[in-house]
């Protein structure tokens, strides 16, 4: 299934024995028995557990927060609220800043008013989780709706409610870039596709939530952090911002982390106020995000609106292309915000010359996007690969052969693409004819046209790309407004033991640096893999790195960890010269000890040069004691993986149903470090493409603002049952622009393997299966199978900013004076007329609070409602609102407002309800057309008891 | 979600529950509304079996009841009561890595290792049970169990050899 399929053609160093090994992870031993130590795995004998009250709304102004019944809750420590959070910390920086916009300050806890469902508002640290959740509850927050846009689209219409007031609208920022002569391409083209693509919005959702414990004494004034994160070195820097602590008195370490793809990049909110909590109460203070949580507060990712267009001349070459989109950025730029390489990576591996790309990033209120695999990148391949197809098809030509036609060749390496990236080098043919042999790709379209007519038809689809892995060096990075450089470092140590202590502020959460990292310092050293102990992820004691993103981990680490074992290996070299009586030259450091060339049994172990070299006994007089270097390595350029991709599909035209018969990539990562690891990469890449392309979505109700699908049950991930077998094939080519100080050509890895490029083949191979059909059963197919395919969009915002508006009329035999004497002195009868209503307690005032159990759909919940009556105009009017949560039942958190309007109708009075309920949280998810008809229900059952309770008080009376 | 409460300082109303937790009998006072999963983790530190969406879906907190593969935050720990409970930490208590796990670090079954635990449980009980015989009732049987990072694919191999199962020829 895996194979090579040939040596590295370039001249380049020699490989070290230990690259290019399936070595097993050293990781494994202790994850494998459960003795890994994730967050919250730590002793918390001695630890305040944080809970974080989020807003249940899309869009809210924070009217009151009153938490002195939360406060009396034996076991609460502390509860932090927005005004004083914000007064004494600065807001969340940005890494990766949108180049030309605002600051849009992102503070630990909203002030004032909350952008987005899940928004942190309140924190409560205690004794346990149980008891901070339980105070939670009893924090009474007072909500007004705003009004809220949840669909990027709509958001740009000049209507719609405005986020940001140092925005001039919610365009947060337009970015067009026009390369060539594309209306004159596209014109000149024999065929022209377009066509509207609405890439979903994901989440990561690595297995371990965010996690994070802060301790903080006074007196020893350290703030000791651990966090569940994939740059500790920067979080230390963000965190040191925000709290205006100096870096030095912050130690952070990551220890396992349950893994990231993107999505633990950078500080979020809770990590500021779980730190100002340590700091507060000058102890331990731990948060472990729950499910519910993650959904809403932790970064999402992808959702974008292309349109884009592809022109193709009869002969198959592609004469120009155009993508302009849309990026739902959600309420707020998150550290690494809105994906960065959709524009740059849009023409892939092919000449193209006359290209537009025009993004335009918009705020709505929904969750932040972040970082998630491939950063733009497979979402544009998508777009990109299905108008290739659809070109083809139209001028009836072979999809691979026109691929064949257009795909880069390696004369004309280096490329600077139309978006501005430079390929380094390349065969991108190699890997694109492995992937058409290694499917069988005649054989199975003849299997295909033999099985036109029949119920259960073949698609064959077909996908290749480029992938930008690493950063074309730290220069680079400045000159476009990022906050971290592109390079890597190691501090390698020689100890007494004869092995090496190895320290790198990378953390690891899956990707076995502690694996890949010891492999290459064993080969460039001279000793064993096992000899090597990886320290990863702790700011003590590592320098200054940039992390693991952007596959780029191993490339630049690799770099720092050849120049650095360099070092070593001249130096133990030079020591053991003077101890062996032979010059460097003739010496050969060799399975953990120095020996003299052609006198083997003339040897040192390294342990014992390390001891003479810390101990510096015996030293020359011009060395210096001590056996350790420290390199950084930034990389020259960025190397740039590519493949192909090749699905076979079958689908019954009747229901759709399809089934992938076999999955086929053929890439090129450059060197491989350790081809194991390389190939459960592109699994995971695959699998979670596949994921995107069939099963994930975050939904939103476009009325009520509400997240639909925010807990596991809803989304669905892929399961072992629902993936085939991915089979892999290696067409590496080592990259050239890493050559002087790294030899292996390494190439990212794959950590973007990808994705898209499984959806694409997926879809490509859906729509060639469904097209062979006829129109009818086509149509049929795409709709059963597309899952992120919308209707028109909706203006998806409400003006009045509540989610189910009703009004009721209803007539009683009563006068006008008589029902207004009724609302007015018999407010508690009127209160208990709400169906489902329990209780009722006038706390004066014209203040009450009241008890009503509901049942909405399959959930039920039991409210607890603070009701009030706001005005009064004697004998025609009265308002009220009302707002509350869910005490009992499904969580949900509710707000109404109800104005009662009496006039005379005859001997009796007409009643008009107009009422306006606004639903969060859990029961808020169930979306607006099952609200709003519950909302009737309550109503109409609400006017009927009502009638009657006023009948028996006239008569009463 | 709740997690486990010091019940002293909250005076709230406790059960007892005696349970066997690998091997050893255990007697304990226990919040009625405590998971089973955080009594295990927080309660009795075995911190191996993990935590990922308390919903029953993702798996993370599999462990044996009574031999039996159950998901231990849809538990609640006095449902425990009289009941022998298997965790992770139990499989290979010694220098040596159980035929499972050699067979999951041999097939690099593994990335981040948060599922790990949970799918070392549900495969133990499998091969109890008897009732995976080829790969796609294995996959169907671990389909309990999410896991992020791999795909699932070495993850399949590595218990389809571990059960003795044949993999379909790719």
């Amino acid at each position: 299934m895996t194979e090579t399929l040939h040596e590295p053609q370039t001249e380049s160093p020699p490989v070290g024995p230990w690259i290019g090994e399936r070595v097993p992870r050293f990781e494994d031993e202790r994850l494998l028995r459960g003795r890994g130590q994730f967050v919250d795995d730590f002793d918390d004998s001695r630890v305040l557990h944080v809970a974080v009250g989020r807003c249940p709304y899309p869009h809210a102004s924070i009217l009151d927060i009153d938490m002195s019944e939360a406060l009396a809750v034996a076991g609460v420590e502390q509860i932090l609220a927005g005004r004083e959070v914000a007064a004494r910390t600065q807001p969340l920086s940005v890494l990766r800043p949108l180049p030309d916009v605002p600051r849009l300050p992102f503070r630990a806890l909203a002030v004032d008013r909350a952008l987005y469902e899940g928004h942190p508002v309140v924190s409560v640290a205690a004794t346990s989780r149980a008891i901070a959740e339980d105070a939670l509850e009893l924090v009474d927050i007072e909500y007004e709706p705003l009004p809220h846009v949840v669909d990027a689209e709509a958001a740009l219409e000049p209507t719609a409610p405005q986020i940001w007031d140092e925005l001039d609208s919610n365009l947060v920022v337009h970015n067009p870039r026009i390369e060539g002569d594309v209306d004159g391409a596209l014109s000149r083209a024999d065929a022209r596709v377009a066509d509207r693509f609405a890439i979903g919005r994901v989440s990561a959702l690595p297995m371990e939530g965010r996690a994070i414990q802060a301790g903080y004494s006074p007196g020893i004034s350290t703030l000791d952090v651990m966090v569940s994160t994939q740059i500790p070195h920067m979080f230390r820097l963000q965190l040191a911002e925000a709290l205006e602590f100096r870096e030095a008195d912050i130690r952070l370490r990551a220890p396992d982390v349950g893994g990231g793809f993107g999505l633990k990049l950078g500080m979020y909110p809770e990590d500021v106020v779980v730190c100002l909590h340590a700091i507060d109460l000058g102890c331990t203070v731990r948060w472990i995000e729950d499910r519910m949580e993650h959904f809403r507060a932790s970064t999402h990712a992808r959702e974008a609106v292309h349109r884009a267009e592809l022109g193709m001349n009869r002969d198959g070459t592609i004469q120009g292309m155009r993508d302009r989109y849309i990026i739902d950025m959600g309420a707020y730029n998150s550290p690494f915000g809105p994906p960065m390489l959709s524009s740059l990576m849009f023409p892939g591996p092919y000449r193209v010359r006359d290209c537009e790309v025009d993004r335009r990033v918009v705020a709505t209120n929904k969750t932040p996007v972040g970082a998630y695999r491939g950063y733009g990148q497979p979402e544009s391949n998508f777009v990109r690969e299905i108008l290739v197809d659809r070109a083809a098809r139209s001028l009836e030509l072979d999809p691979v052969e026109v691929r064949r036609r257009n795909v880069l060749r390696p004369h004309e390496m280096p490329w600077t693409n139309a978006g501005g990236a430079v390929y380094d080098s390349g065969d991108y043919l190699r890997p694109l004819e492995k992937a058409i042999e290694a499917i069988d790709y005649e054989r199975v379209r003849a299997e295909q046209r033999q099985r036109d007519g029949d119920s259960r038809r073949l698609g064959i689809g077909v996908a290749s790309f480029v992938e930008m892995t690493g950063y074309p060096g730290s220069r680079f990075l400045g000159k476009h407004g990022a906050a971290y450089g592109a390079h890597e470092s190691v501090t390698l140590r020689a100890n007494r033991s004869g092995g090496i202590d190895l320290y790198t502020g990378v953390a690891t959460f899956g990707q076995a640096t502690e694996t890949t990292f010891a492999q290459i310092t064993a080969s460039v050293v001279g000793i064993s893999p096992d000899a090597v102990a990886v320290h990863a992820g702790d700011t003590l004691g590592t320098p200054y790195n940039v992390g693991s993103f952007a596959s780029r981990t191993t490339i630049a680490g690799a770099g720092a960890i050849l120049a650095a074992g360099n070092d070593l290996r001249a130096k133990v070299l030079r020591i053991a010269s003077g101890f062996l009586d032979a010059p460097v030259d003739a010496l050969d450091l060799l399975d953990g000890s120095v020996v003299v060339l052609g006198a083997p049994q003339r040897r040192m172990a390294l342990a014992d040069i390390a001891a003479e070299a810390i101990s510096g006994h015996h030293l020359s007089a011009n060395e210096d004691p001590g056996l350790e270097s420290t390199r950084y390595f930034d990389p020259p350029a960025s190397a740039f993986g590519n493949g192909t991709a090749a699905a076979i599909v079958e689908v019954d035209v009747a229901t759709g149903i399809f089934e992938v018969l076999r999955f086929v990539i053929a890439h090129d990562c450059g060197q491989q470090v350790n081809p194991a690891l390389v190939e459960g990469q592109l699994h995971g890449g695959l699998a979670q493409g596949f994921g995107a392309a069939f099963f994930e979505g975050l939904q939103y109700d476009q009325d009520t603002g509400q997240m639909l699908n925010g807990t596991m049950v809803d989304y669905l991930v892929p399961t072992a049952a629902d993936l085939p077998s991915f089979e892999i094939h290696h067409a590496d080519v080592p990259s050239p622009v890493t050559p002087l100080r790294n030899p292996w050509g390494r190439r990212g890895r794959n950590d973007s393997a990808r994705c898209r490029r499984c959806q694409r083949a997926l879809r490509c191979a859906r729509t060639v299966a469904s097209r062979d059909q006829s129109t009818t059963a086509h149509s049929g197919v795409v709709v059963a199978c597309d899952r992120r395919s919308r209707a028109t969009p909706t203006l998806g915002f409400r003006q009045g900013g509540s989610d189910v508006k009703f009004e009721e009329v209803f007539e009683v035999s009563a006068a006008r004076e008589k029902v207004w004497e009724f609302f007015d002195l018999e407010a508690e009868r009127v209160g208990m007329c709400i169906p489902g209503a329990e209780e009722i307690h006038s706390l004066g005032d014209d203040k009450y609070r009241l008890k009503v159990a509901q049942k909405v759909g399959s959930m039920g919940a039991t409210f607890d409602l603070r009701a009030r009556i706001r005005d009064r105009q004697p004998t025609e009017m009265m308002s009220l609102s009302a707002t509350g949560r869910s005490i009992k039942g499904a969580r949900g958190d509710v707000r109404a407002t109800a104005v009662v309007s009496l006039e005379d109708k005859g001997d009796g009075t007409t009643i008009r309800l107009d009422a306006d309920v606004a639903l969060g949280g859990m029961i808020g998810s169930l979306g607006h057309k099952v609200i709003a008809q519950k909302a009737e229900e309550i109503t109409r059952d609400f006017a009927v008891a009502l009638g009657e309770s006023m009948t028996s008080w006239t008569a009463a009376s | 979600m709740p997690r486990v409460t010091d019940a002293g300082a909250q005076m709230t109303p406790t059960v007892g529950i005696r349970c066997v937790v690998n091997g050893k009998t255990i007697e304990d006072s226990v919040e009625p509304r405590t998971s089973l999963v955080d009594y295990l983790r927080h309660g009795v530190g075995l911190t191996g079996t993990h935590v990922g969406c308390e919903q029953g879906v993702c798996g993370m907190c599999t462990v044996l009841v009574d031999g039996v593969a159950a998901k231990s935050c849809l538990m609640l720990a006095p449902q425990a009561d009289g009941h022998e409970i298997r965790t992770i930490e139990s499989v290979a208590p010694g220098e040596e890595l159980h035929p499972l796990q050699e067979a999951l670090r041999d097939h690099h079954g593994l990335q981040c290792g948060y599922c790990t635990p949970g799918f070392v449980m549900t495969a133990l009980a499998l091969k109890d049970s008897g009732a995976a015989c080829d790969e796609a009732t294995l996959r169907a049987e671990l389909s309990g169990n999410l896991c992020r990072c791999t795909g699932y694919q070495n993850i399949v191999t590595a218990v389809a050899e571990f059960l003795g199962v044949e993999e379909h020829p790719a």
